[in-house]
This record gives C-alpha cells, sequence and structure tokens, in this order.
C-alpha cells in the first residue's frame, strides 16, 4: 500500500510539471501586456515603464521566466500579484478554505442524498419515484449554475427578504456558524443540485447493472433478506465505478464554484481568478490554474485509493 | 423452413441488410423514448429559430428606445425592454445564434481532435500512446472553466477565439473513448484481414475500424454540445466572451442581473433558453445512448 502511494504520488508530479508548462505558455505567448492597462491615458516615462518591467521579469525570455517560477514554486512561493503587489501565497491562504468550503459542502450533500435516491430507482425501475428521479436529473443537470443562483436570489433574497443575497458573513457581526450558514444556504442548493442531478444517474445505472449479476441472484437463493441483499451485497459494488465519477466530476465542481462565486460574490478561488484573467496578473492566473489542478490531481489520487477499500480484487504492489 | 427459405434468397444482400436493419432497430428504439423525441424536436427547432432569427425578432435586436427602458413584458415585448429599451425577445432570438454555433463548431473542433489523438494512440499503441495518454491525463487535469477563461481573456474575447478555447480544451474525453475502442477493435479479425490485404494503416484506422467505434463518439459529441453551450454562456456571463452589443444570453444574463431589482424579466428569459436548449441536449444525447446500446435488449 504505502509502495504504492508513493508511486502514484511520483507519477503525479509529471502531470503537475506538464499543467505548468500549458498553462505558462499559454498566458505567456497571448499578444497583450499586463502593464498596457495601467500606462494607458497616463504620463508615466518610458524609463519607468521599463524598470517596472525588469521587476515583473516580463523583459526576459519566457523560458527563463518560467525557469523563475518553477524555482520559485519549489519554494512554495508563488510570486507577488501584479494587481496589488501582496504574496500570491497570502491571497491563496484567505481564498483556498472558501472555495473548498463551497464545494465540499454540496458534495457531501449531494453523495447523501444521490445514493439512497439512486438506489431507490434501480430497485424500483420505471417506477414512480424512478420517473421523477429521471426527470430531477435532467432538470439538475441542464440548469446553468449561474442562472440558477440569480433565480434563487431573486426569490429568496429580493422577494422574501429570508437570506442575504451576496457575500459570506455580516461585516461587523461576530463570527458564528448561523450567520455563515445564511449566507450559504443558496450557493450550496445551487452546486448540490448539479451534483446530486448528475450522480442519481450513475448510481442508479451502476446499481442497475450489479444486481442483474450472479452473485446476487446467488445471495437472494440462500434466502438472504432484500435489504441485505441491496445494502451489503449489491451496494458495494455499485459504488465502485461512482467513486471515479465524483473523481470525473471534480472539474465541473470547480467551474461551478467559480461561477456560483461571482453571481454570490463570495471570495474564493473563483472570484479571484475571474478578476486575475482581467488584469492580466500573470502570477495569479498560474496560481490559480496550479492550485486547481493540483485539486483535481489529488482528488484522483483519493479515488484510487478508496478503489482499493471498496474493491478486494485490486491489490497494490 | 420459411427462414432457410429466405435466408437462401438473401445470399449475397447478407452485408446491406445487416447494416440497415442496425440503423432501423436504433432509429425504433429512439423513436419509442418520448423524452429524446422531444430532445430532438426541440434542437431541430433550436436551429431553425437561429437561422431564421431575422424572420423571427419582432424588432431590431440593436435599436434602442429610451422612452421604453425596462418596460416589463407585454403585447408588443413579450420578453420585456432592457436598459437601452432594446427588445428583450429579439435579442435573445439573436444571442441564439452565438450559443448555438459556439457548440457547434466547438464540439466539432474537439471529437475531430479527440479522434484523431484516441485512434493513433489506441492503433499504434507503445510509446505513442505512452505520450498521448499522459498528455491527455495533464490536459484532464486542467479544470476546464478555469482553462477557457485563461485562454480567451489573454486572447481576446470574440466568437472564434470562444470556439477554438473550447474545443481545444474539450476533446480529451473523445480521446480516451476512442482509444478505448481501438485497443480492442485492431485486435478482432477483421482487422486483420484488413492488415492481410495490405491496407495501409490510415485506411485501416478511418475507414474500417472509425465506422465501429462512431456510436459512443456520437453520444458524447451530443451532450458536449450541451457542455459547450454551458460554457460559452457561462464566458459571456463573466464578460469574456462574445462582447456587447452583439446579444448572447450570457451577456444578457450579465446586464440582467445588475437590474435584478427592478426587472426580473430581464435575466430570466435568456436563462430559460438557456436551460431549454442543455435540457434539448442532454435528452438527445441520452435517447442516442440507449438506442445505440448494442447491450440492450429490444
Amino acid at each position: 500500500m504505502r509502495k504504492y502511494l508513493v508511486r502514484r504520488v511520483l507519477q503525479a508530479v509529471p502531470i503537475l510539471l506538464g499543467i505548468t508548462l500549458i498553462s505558462f505558455f499559454i498566458i505567456h505567448l497571448a499578444p497583450g501586456d499586463p502593464l498596457a492597462m495601467d500606462i494607458e491615458g497616463t504620463k508615466i516615462s518610458p524609463e519607468a515603464i521599463q524598470i517596472r518591467r525588469e521587476q515583473m521579469n516580463l523583459d526576459k525570455p519566457i523560458p527563463v521566466q518560467y525557469w523563475i517560477w518553477i524555482k520559485g514554486l519549489l519554494r512554495g512561493d508563488f510570486g507577488w500579484s501584479f494587481q496589488d503587489g501582496r504574496p500570491i501565497v497570502e491571497h491563496l491562504k484567505e481564498r483556498i478554505p472558501i472555495t473548498l468550503l463551497i464545494m465540499g459542502i454540496p458534495m457531501f450533500i449531494a453523495v447523501l442524498v444521490s445514493i439512497p435516491l439512486g438506489i431507490v430507482s434501480a430497485t424500483r425501475q420505471y417506477s414512480l419515484a424512478d420517473q421523477c428521479a429521471t426527470v430531477f436529473a435532467f432538470l439538475g443537470i441542464s440548469i446553468p449554475n449561474f442562472w440558477f443562483g440569480i433565480v434563487l436570489m431573486m426569490i429568496f433574497s429580493l422577494w422574501l427578504g429570508w437570506l442575504p443575497a451576496t457575500g459570506l458573513k455580516t461585516i461587523g457581526a461576530p463570527f458564528s456558524i448561523a450567520d455563515r450558514a445564511k449566507y450559504l444556504v443558496m450557493p450550496t442548493i445551487v452546486l448540490a443540485t448539479g451534483q446530486m442531478a448528475s450522480l442519481v444517474r450513475y448510481v442508479r445505472s451502476s446499481m442497475l447493472e450489479v444486481i442483474r449479476q450472479d452473485y446476487v441472484r446467488t445471495a437472494r437463493a440462500k434466502g438472504v433478506s432484500e435489504r441485505l441483499v441491496i445494502y451489503k451485497h449489491a451496494l458495494k459494488n455499485a459504488m465502485i465505478p461512482v467513486v471515479t465519477i465524483l473523481a470525473l466530476m471534480m472539474p465541473g465542481l470547480l467551474g461551478g464554484a467559480l461561477m456560483t462565486e461571482n453571481v454570490f460574490a463570495l471570495p474564493g478561488m473563483g472570484r479571484w481568478t475571474v478578476r486575475a484573467v482581467f488584469y492580466r496578473d500573470y502570477p495569479a492566473v498560474m496560481a490559480s490554474l496550479t492550485v486547481s489542478s493540483v485539486m483535481i490531481v489529488a482528488f484522483n489520487l483519493i479515488a484510487d485509493i478508496l478503489y482499493g477499500f471498496l474493491d478486494p480484487r485490486i491489490k497494490y504492489d | 423452413m420459411e427462414r432457410q427459405k429466405s435466408a437462401s434468397t438473401n445470399v449475397g444482400y447478407e452485408q446491406t441488410v445487416e447494416i440497415e436493419s442496425f440503423l432501423k432497430i436504433v432509429l425504433r428504439r429512439f423513436k419509442k423514448n418520448r423524452l429524446a423525441m422531444l430532445g430532438a424536436f426541440v434542437v431541430v427547432f433550436l436551429y431553425l429559430v437561429a437561422v431564421f432569427a431575422p424572420f423571427i425578432a419582432t424588432h431590431d435586436p440593436n435599436a434602442t428606445n429610451t422612452i421604453m427602458r425596462l418596460k416589463p413584458p407585454s403585447r408588443d415585448n413579450y420578453f420585456g425592454t432592457d436598459r437601452l429599451g432594446r427588445d428583450i425577445f429579439s435579442r435573445v432570438v439573436y444571442g441564439s445564434r452565438i450559443s448555438l454555433s459556439v457548440g457547434l463548431v466547438a464540439v466539432g473542433i474537439a471529437v475531430t481532435i479527440g479522434t484523431l489523438i484516441g485512434s493513433v494512440s489506441g492503433y499504434y499503441g507503445g510509446t505513442v500512446d505512452n505520450v498521448l495518454m499522459r498528455f491527455t491525463d495533464i490536459m484532464m487535469s486542467i479544470p476546464t472553466l478555469f482553462l477557457v477563461i485563461t485562454i480567451v481573456a489573454m486572447f481576446g474575447g470574440n466568437i472564434w477565439y470562444t470556439m477554438l478555447a473550447i474545443g481545444l480544451t474539450g476533446w480529451t474525453g473523445v480521446a480516451r473513448l476512442v482509444r478505448g475502442s481501438f485497443l480492442s477493435l485492431k485486435e478482432q479479425e477483421f482487422a486483420e484481414a484488413c492488415r492481410a490485404i495490405g491496407a495501409s494503416d490510415f485506411r485501416i484506422m478511418f475507414r474500417h475500424l472509425l465506422p465501429n467505434a462512431m456510436a459512443p463518439i456520437i453520444v458524447a459529441a451530443t451532450l458536449g454540445v450541451a457542455s459547450a453551450i454551458l460554457t460559452e454562456t457561462s464566458l459571456s456571463y463573466l464578460g469574456l466572451g462574445v462582447q456587447p452589443p452583439t446579444p448572447t444570453w450570457g451577456n444578457i444574463l450579465r446586464e440582467g442581473y445588475q437590474y435584478i431589482k427592478y426587472a426580473w424579466w430581464y435575466g430570466t428569459f435568456p436563462g430559460v433558453a438557456i436551460f431549454i436548449t442543455m435540457m434539448a441536449f442532454n435528452m438527445l444525447g441520452d435517447g442516442l445512448r440507449d438506442a445505440l446500446d448494442p447491450r440492450l435488449k429490444e
């Protein structure tokens, strides 16, 4: 197990290196200049601009810039934000936990709800409950998350006045979970709906495949109760592909978090990234792409490890 | 007795009969699926709206009218008017052109790249496969929306860059699918027969193996249109992507968000349009998957 873990982590290194290479060259090969926005219409002397450019390392060839960036990264240094001059690491420390919270709660709720729902859907195929779940899944997959957020905001904040529309906490109020929860209800509903909708479909089809197999029939034949057959024998095996799907859903969930943060003005990674691309804040954009990719790679790794617990046929060595 | 007779009369036509009947089976299964048929009709309807937008729109989508600012839906303005007094219905109708064409072209790019990479990878195997699949792994690990907004923001927000950005980031799933199919297809007897008669690799790959790998590609492409449209509208919503005054569903929604307190209709209708479009493509793709699945019984 440990050997396997070490190998998997080592395998992730070239992938992460590739991610940074591709991101870096896309950003730096693009036409335009991060300084152009600052200088436009101002009377800054060309010498001052040249000095600034040297400070930002923009005067050096792109491979050299990449080398400088990578060396910094190995020391845990993402450079300084072009927008406010603060170290990127400080920005990340504030924003990553918020994004993880915005992604984590809906993910947890989605798993909790969609597994029983998917099981009911599969065991009573074509029943009313199954059809309702199917319709719900189609609606949930198709609803654009940012629009859903706006509609919720219109109903619950503007018309009913039950929930605050934007932000993460009441300004000036002391920290309390109730206060935070009020602000997180709508973003959570938005992201959980999409997650649940796709998960239900996968749980259902995975379950349908499993309950048709011989060992399930054997379990029934030897007189195991239906409950045990479904929840003990079938469910465990049906969960194996679902774990993979959860990992595959991560990029979509990150994108969903980005949109949701922008709709509800939540100070997470997504909102920060959008501002960074508008300002051509190269170090911030690089940091955002790297960190979000690391999240995905890490999640895939976790899924692979979970596999071992769920499926004894897989041996790590 | 009957059977034997019909079989003997069909000698020599067996090949064509088989192919036709498979398509017929697929079509029959598809027609039985009411959700899928509904999806297909809506998709056709949406493309008709996009093509005939000038005839359907009731107003010039860019004609401003300061007296008519932010008016609710009425008999003259079905979806109300926006902050400049423009007719939202006409803007939504014209906006369909952007989303629907970006969806189609982006998926075209993605499927072409994915099919090329997947088939070369699966057919040749070995080092080529290893290199291409590691590249695919890398592309799969960068969250699509983050990468797309970066590309579009850095290179510029017009319709071509939007299509390219979505297409260039969306091919990984297809590449894996095609690779998987090719791995098993190339071992089969008909592929061996092709090699035996001296067919070129190119011919074997694209003439013989690819048609057998088409079903999952078609499904992935249809569902891909839905996600490409979601990405395009997300970009427009964020103010990247196609820029105003050209109406897109995303940028109307963005403006609507700023007037959320005064005009509920502003953001609602373009959102409904996106919702219906995504729904239609998802139902169509799902129906195609069921219809094309050879494991499903009649």
